[in-house]
């Protein structure tokens, strides 16, 4: 790999800050200096609380997504409904569920019975 | 016999034989849909139409089963494919009530010959194998190979270099199977012999014969 972040606070002024983002591997890098000096002490506190409030915006759920969940549940409960069916309880899925598996068993070595008869036979011995 | 027994650490190679895998059956007639208030079954042709997901109850169980996917694909797919392996008798029913050394002989080194289904794995004791085996090739299962990798405790050996040089080129020449209806250059007496053993076979255009009344389209 040869992607890394780095952030670079030495050797600056206390109000200086150089923040370096990039690949070590030359791809793509990205410099930026914010220098807080001279500024009022108002603005350089905004400066520290506004990008903390914003990156806390990150962690709140995302409406869209909510929304997406919830026509997802929606469409799920429309589709059981309209399936055409009947209900059955839980230990006759489970019942039907082992009857498919035994069926696809059979089933399997029926079609190897069939490709058997089929194929060249080596010999009356075999 | 044909086995090696890598170490634990080992990357899933192509030839790895499992055991306890899962091999899932699922019927399109009768999917068994799992809701809130309580089970569904339907056809598979009513769910598709809402081209939606949703939970169905699936029957599985553990199977050993033969890495398929080749060893480039196995260290960074996504997933795995792999064969079932079965008791040869069950796989080949041809050797269902064979016996003696020569049949088997006769049967196991078919592969020179024919394009089978099958590949052979000789009983050995430290893999398992009290049986004879074979891996199918027409059952596969998929799994997701970093979780496969996480249980590689599973894995109980893994095909010898020769071993697996064969493995590799039968799988190939399995799957490139050129489907095609073999009696099509039949002549009529042959055809006729053969129409016997199987009679849904179609004859083509140009076996086709106002004096023997064969007809019939492909």
């Amino acid at each position: 790999m040869n992607s890394a972040y780095t952030a670079d606070l030495q050797d600056r002024p206390p109000e200086s800050q150089t923040i370096e983002i990039g690949f070590l591997g030359g791809e793509s890098y990205t410099r930026r200096t914010v220098n807080l000096r001279g500024k009022p002490w108002i603005a350089k506190i905004a400066g520290i609380l506004l990008p903390l409030a914003v990156s806390t915006i990150t962690v709140i759920p995302d409406p869209w997504l909510m929304e997406k969940r919830r026509r997802d549940s929606v469409v799920t409960v429309s589709i059981f409904q309209k399936v055409i069916g009947h209900a059955i309880s839980r230990s006759e899925a489970l019942f039907i569920a082992r009857q498919i598996l035994e069926q696809a068993e059979q089933e399997r070595l029926a079609l190897a019975e069939f490709e058997a008869a089929r194929g060249i036979q080596w010999g009356e011995e075999l | 016999m044909i086995y090696d027994f890598p170490d634990k650490s080992a990357p899933i190679r192509q030839g790895d034989i499992f055991v306890g895998l899962p091999r899932i059956d699922i019927s399109l007639n009768r999917v068994l849909i799992v809701g809130e208030t309580g089970e569904r079954m339907a056809k598979w042709a009513e769910i598709v139409q809402k081209y939606e997901p949703l939970n169905i109850i699936v029957p599985v169980r553990p199977v050993i089963a033969i890495a398929a996917t080749q060893d480039c694909d196995a260290l960074h797919g996504r997933d795995i494919t792999l064969c079932e392996i079965g008791e040869f008798r069950d796989v080949e029913r041809k050797a269902k009530e064979t016996t003696s050394a020569k049949s088997w002989k006769n049967i196991i080194t078919q592969h020179a010959r024919i394009n089978q289904k099958w590949f052979y794995l000789p009983p050995d004791e430290k893999i398992g194998f009290s049986e004879k085996m074979a891996v199918d090739f027409m059952v596969t299962l998929r799994v997701p190979r970093a979780e496969l990798e996480e249980l590689r405790d599973l894995r109980k050996g893994r095909l010898n270099e020769i071993a697996e040089e064969h493995f590799r080129e039968r799988i190939g020449e399995f799957f490139r199977r050129y489907p095609y209806d073999e009696w099509y250059p039949l002549d009529q007496e042959e055809l006729q012999a053969y129409l016997r053993e199987y009679p849904d076979a179609k004859p083509f255009p140009w076996q086709q014969t106002e004096t023997t009344g064969i007809g019939g389209k492909k």
